[in-house]
């Protein structure tokens, strides 16, 4: 086995080597030329060599099947796709697939990305719906998932509950105990959470809302953006007062927000918090501090007494994986083969492996086995898990639920004013950009016409 | 008189020497040791204990740092680490591929020095002390450059670049440095050419020396100091920069020492260890430059600050 | 001043005086040319072009732009975080300027004088200034860590525990911490300046006054510090040129202008609604701001770079 690796390898290595020293000797121009099929592959450099090197080897297999070569760039950080994406366009560099990620709706709303929904339909069966659902809008897919499937959990120091006698609490008062008897006892902070990154906090509004709401925080969240709905609306107000209260009876205090992931894990490991409300690749991530303690999960816990209302919190798939409406015509169905090619079996576990996905979003590849607490998760967390909202809101939305929450929490805002700002800056957005929510309305046929695949596209899908 | 002129220009020569080796000024003696002198001496050394620990602790940190393993960053946060283990250095040097990164930085660095200086002595003398129609203007137009937020008009000169053909290349990224270290190396030349006696030049223009010929011959060489301020300020924001970088270079085997440490970073958990060494493998030759040619730079810098 | 050494000879003479004239000048644009094409192609004509892109709505990626004449700036004037954010980055630029130069110069006085280590400590204290502030950010972000920042740590530790606070995630002063971190990077920039200054100052000088019976801190104000006016001045410009458009990195870096945007500054309010709020048009618009604002200010600084062959001669 080692040796065929090694070849492989060398395969790709001189197959980059090869792709290198064509970019450096004609300037990288639209590579419209017709003979020797060349793909493009972007994606940011944030994420594990091993994971960089498996797709590296996924194209030098695609190469053997398809005799078509397929050149990475990684470069930047998750959040700069866009960034990149624009400067490959003004410059009319090739881009064939890129990783979509977050950006995949704003991205498709540009007209960046090609509709995927005929590209995918031979072998959409393959990827698990929930995994699929935050890439489609308006049953459009515009990006297929290629990544565990986050979900958000309470983490806890099962050690410490155990000498303390605390159970996992299920109810926000029981959280509120739990939080009293540890202080008392340990003189500590009951939860940590990373604060500082303003990413990590819409995840405690979508918690709270989707029971504020009776689990219709996507549904009203829609509503909100297309103007049928105010954010100052019950619903919302009670879920930001809910937050407040997660301060006020001193589960969290203001260490929260300027801790990074490392400060969060840090403060976890060394039992300075008892608890962290985080994603499921923090988890991975933490066990490389090999903690001295058993961790144990819970969900986020009940606000409302509502027994038929479900605590929901928010998920997806980081990795969505698009095709650039940009690339030259011919690429195109090529691309989607290769979109296919990834997500056969083999290859998709070799792209999956090296995340120690919990939750495959490809169902074929089957989920880390070094993690105690995936059965846990897949079982009864999945079900609960509903597309993150932060990746519906237009950034600017994003942004003051973000500061809303923070205000509640920490600076002694009221709920409803707070709300009022959201709605204002979603009012403000409408005014100033005339924000539309959902944008595909308003697509004439040639909009469409442009992100869509030749309707007598062929591809090969083999299992 | 105003108190530029107030600076007697005899004692350039002699304070130069002076901060080169270091000698201590020359202050009035103090024969007795009072109590309030020994006091003043004694919060002085306090003060510079303090000051030194400051500036140097984050740095030795960062270098411990790089030897710590995963577990043990979290547990012994400030602490020394357990073992003189080198496998995070090798690790990340091999993981970025910093070897190319490195040769690629040095390239950029050294291309936009070669090109900032000239073009900063040159315009800096010129206007300092050839008076010809315009020169204001210039010296003007130039100056508004330091108040251009670069970071702003990324995109327009991204789009620059494209039109002329050179993104990822490194010249591209070279001319764009310059561009942006010209209006303060102008600033820092002109000040420093305006304090060198007018006497000089004519002395050489006399001699038979062209304009061009009595700067290359006679002024330039007196302009070391100046050029130093320059090599530190220009050098290091060069070797450091990411943002234009990020833009104008979409290729593994071009980047630049900043892009390829972002590969040390990740969304989810950051592996610091592996991070600090890979930050210590970018800083430490910046610092051995530093510290070989700490003399040139400090008096060049002193040299020029009294001087300009 | 030797402008004016045009002679009254005769024709002869005037007439190559003008060839000298002429002379001079070629040779003068031609040297400062590649400055003047570098400063126009790279600095000059991207920002026309923001001003130009600011009249529109784009979003950055699609291929067409809506014109909407000034629309823009009425939005960014409608702005509450722009201001904010303009006012941190006057607060930041100042502070800094003030801080740095003052913290040398107490520094400075403190050093000139036969010390051990002092010419170690001017290498020490200089080290920072070669550190890239994307560094500098992360190890500061550690030591302000509240709960295993080594500042808290310490202050603890000598029994001020009032004294600690959550230095990057209190709004009241974290933007104050961002500050410090600057003046800790460049603080021996200009000690060695301000050093270079004081070593140039004739010791006689102050001996005489002494023999006047003048005290210390009298000659310090009415001796040191006006001979050293000419070096504060250029310290203080040396710490003010950028200090406004300079602070990207380091906000970016240690609080991502965060909490609640008590750490905004223009630059990452600009790059967040570039690049997340996909509002080219707007961040144009309020990069134009920030230019106007800069020179408004940065005409005094100017004034002061350009004038020293006005004022004497």
């Amino acid at each position: 086995m080692p040796s065929t690796t090694r070849v492989r390898r060398a395969v790709a290595l001189a197959t980059a080597l090869v792709v290198a020293a064509t970019l450096a000797a004609c300037s990288s121009g639209g590579g419209s030329d017709q003979a020797g099929c060349h793909l493009s592959f972007m994606a940011s450099a944030d994420r594990p060599t091993a994971e960089q090197d498996a797709y590296k080897e996924v194209f030098a297999d695609f190469e053997k099947a398809y005799n078509c070569t397929v050149d990475t760039t990684f470069e930047g950080t998750w959040d700069q796709i866009t960034q990149q994406l624009t400067a490959a366009r003004l410059a009319s560099q090739q881009v064939n697939l890129f990783v979509s990620g977050t950006a995949s709706r704003d991205l498709a709303k540009a007209g960046l990305s090609m509709d995927l929904t005929q590209c995918i339909a031979p072998f959409k069966d393959r990827f698990l719906d929930s995994a699929l659902a935050p890439y489609t809008v308006d049953n459009h897919n515009w990006a297929i998932p290629m990544s565990s499937t986050d979900t958000s959990a309470i983490f806890y120091n099962a050690d410490m509950f155990a000498q303390l006698g605390i159970q996992p609490p299920t109810t926000f008062q029981e959280l509120v105990d739990a939080g009293d008897k540890i202080s008392a006892a340990q003189g500590i902070v009951p939860i940590i959470h990373q604060g500082k990154s303003p990413w990590y906090w819409p995840m405690w509004y979508m918690s709270t809302f989707a029971q504020t709401s009776g689990n219709k925080s996507i549904q009203y969240t829609e509503d909100f953006l297309s103007g049928k709905r105010q954010f100052d609306s019950p619903e919302e107000v009670q879920a930001l007062n809910d937050l407040a209260k997660f301060t006020q009876d001193g589960l969290l205090d203001q260490t929260t927000l300027d801790t990074d992931e490392q400060g969060m894990f840090a403060s976890f490991l060394q039992g300075k918090a008892a608890m962290f409300y985080g994603l499921t690749p923090s988890l991975i991530n933490l066990e490389q501090g090999n903690p001295t303690f058993k961790i144990g999960v819970f969900q986020f816990p009940k606000v409302v007494s509502d027994a038929s209302v479900a605590p929901q919190v928010g998920g997806g798939p980081e990795n969505g994986i698009s095709i650039a409406s940009f690339a030259p015509e011919a690429t195109k169905v090529m691309s989607c083969q290769l979109l296919e090619f990834m997500s056969r079996p083999d290859e998709a576990k070799k792209i999956l492996d090296p995340g120690n996905p919990l939750v495959p979003s490809v169902k074929s590849v089957p989920a880390t086995a070094n993690e105690p607490l995936a059965p846990q998760l897949t079982s009864e967390f999945i079900p609960n898990t509903i597309t993150f909202l932060d990746w519906i809101w237009p950034s600017q939305v994003n942004d003051a639920v973000t500061s809303a929450i923070t205000d509640v929490m920490y600076n002694g805002k009221s709920g409803d004013d707070a709300a009022k700002s959201v709605q204002a800056a979603l009012d403000k957005l409408v005014a100033e950009e005339d924000y539309k929510f959902d944008w595909w309305t308003a697509w004439t046929n040639d909009d469409w016409a442009k992100v869509s695949f030749p309707s007598d596209m062929k591809i090969d899908v083999t299992s | 008189m105003s108190t530029y002129e107030a600076l007697p220009l005899s004692v350039d020569r002699e304070t130069a020497s002076e901060i080169i080796h270091d000698r201590p000024p020359r202050r009035r003696k103090v024969g007795v040791l009072t109590p309030a002198y020994v006091a003043s001496r004694a919060v002085t050394y306090v003060i510079m204990a303090v000051t030194i620990l400051l500036t140097v602790y984050p740095l030795i940190w960062m270098v411990l740092g790089g030897f710590k393993s995963g577990s043990e960053f979290y547990a012994n946060i400030w602490g020394l680490p357990s073992s003189l283990d080198f496998s995070n250095f090798v690790y990340s040097w091999n993981a970025g591929n910093l070897g190319q990164k490195f040769i690629n930085s040095i390239v950029v660095t050294l291309g936009t020095m070669a090109l900032v200086l000239p073009i900063t002595s040159m315009a800096g003398y010129a206007l300092a002390k050839i008076r010809f129609r315009g020169r204001r203007a210039i010296y003007v137009f130039i100056l508004l450059g330091i108040m251009v937020p670069f970071g702003v008009i990324a995109i327009p000169v991204f789009t620059v670049i494209v039109d002329l053909g050179l993104l990822n290349t490194l010249v591209g990224l070279v001319l764009v440095y310059t561009a942006n270290a010209i209006p303060l190396g102008v600033f820092l030349m002109y000040s420093f050419f305006e304090s060198i006696p007018d006497e000089l030049e004519e002395a050489a223009q006399v001699d038979g020396c062209s304009p061009f010929g009595a700067f290359f011959r006679i002024i330039l060489p007196l302009a070391r100091p100046g050029l130093a301020t320059q090599v530190i300020l220009t050098g290091t924001s060069v070797w450091n920069e990411y943002f234009m970088a990020s833009l104008l270079i979409h290729q593994d085997s071009l980047q630049t020492l900043p892009l390829g440490l972002v590969i040390f970073t990740s969304r989810f958990g950051t592996n610091y260890p592996q991070l600090f060494a890979a930050l210590t493998i970018v800083t430490l030759p910046m610092i051995i430059l530093y510290l070989s040619a700490q003399k040139q730079f400090i008096s060049g810098l002193a040299a020029g600050a009294v001087k300009g | 001043m030797t402008t004016q050494t045009f002679p009254s000879t005769p024709q002869v003479r005037k007439r190559r005086v003008m060839t000298l004239t002429r002379q001079r000048t070629m040779t003068g644009w031609l040297m400062a040319l590649p400055a003047v094409v570098f400063a126009s192609v790279f600095i000059f004509y991207p920002l026309a072009r923001g001003a130009w892109v600011s009249l529109f709505r784009w979003d950055g990626l699609s291929a067409d732009m809506t014109w909407v004449g000034l629309r823009n700036y009425v939005n960014v004037f409608n702005d509450p975080i722009y201001w904010d954010a303009i006012g941190h980055t006057f607060q930041y630029a100042i502070g800094v300027t003030v801080i740095k130069n003052v913290l040398a110069l107490v520094l400075a006085v403190l050093l000139n004088r036969k010390l051990r280590g002092r010419g170690f400590f001017r290498v020490a204290t200089f080290i920072p200034v070669i550190m890239s502030f994307v560094v500098v950010g992360i190890l500061w972000s550690w030591i302000f860590n509240p709960t295993f920042g080594l500042l808290n740590g310490l202050l603890n530790a000598v029994g001020l525990e009032s004294w600690i606070h959550g230095w990057l995630s209190d709004p009241s002063i974290a933007l104050w911490s961002v500050i410090s971190v600057d003046v800790w990077k460049w603080t021996g920039f200009h000690i060695v300046i301000i050093l270079a200054g004081l070593q140039s100052i004739p010791e006689e000088l102050d001996e005489a006054a002494a023999l006047d019976g003048a005290g210390r801190f009298r000659i310090f104000w009415n001796i040191t510090l006006p001979m050293l006016r000419p070096v504060l001045t250029f310290s203080i410009l040396m710490s003010l040129v950028g200090a406004f458009v300079s602070n990207y990195d380091l906000v970016k870096v240690m609080t991502g202008g965060g909490p609640s945007h008590s750490t905004e500054v223009a630059l990452t309010w600009i790059v967040n609604t570039t690049f997340s709020g996909l509002n080219v048009g707007k961040a144009n618009a309020m990069s134009m701001i920030l230019f106007l604002l800069v020179i408004a200010i940065g005409a005094l600084q100017l004034r002061v770079m350009t004038r020293r062959n006005d004022i004497s001669r």
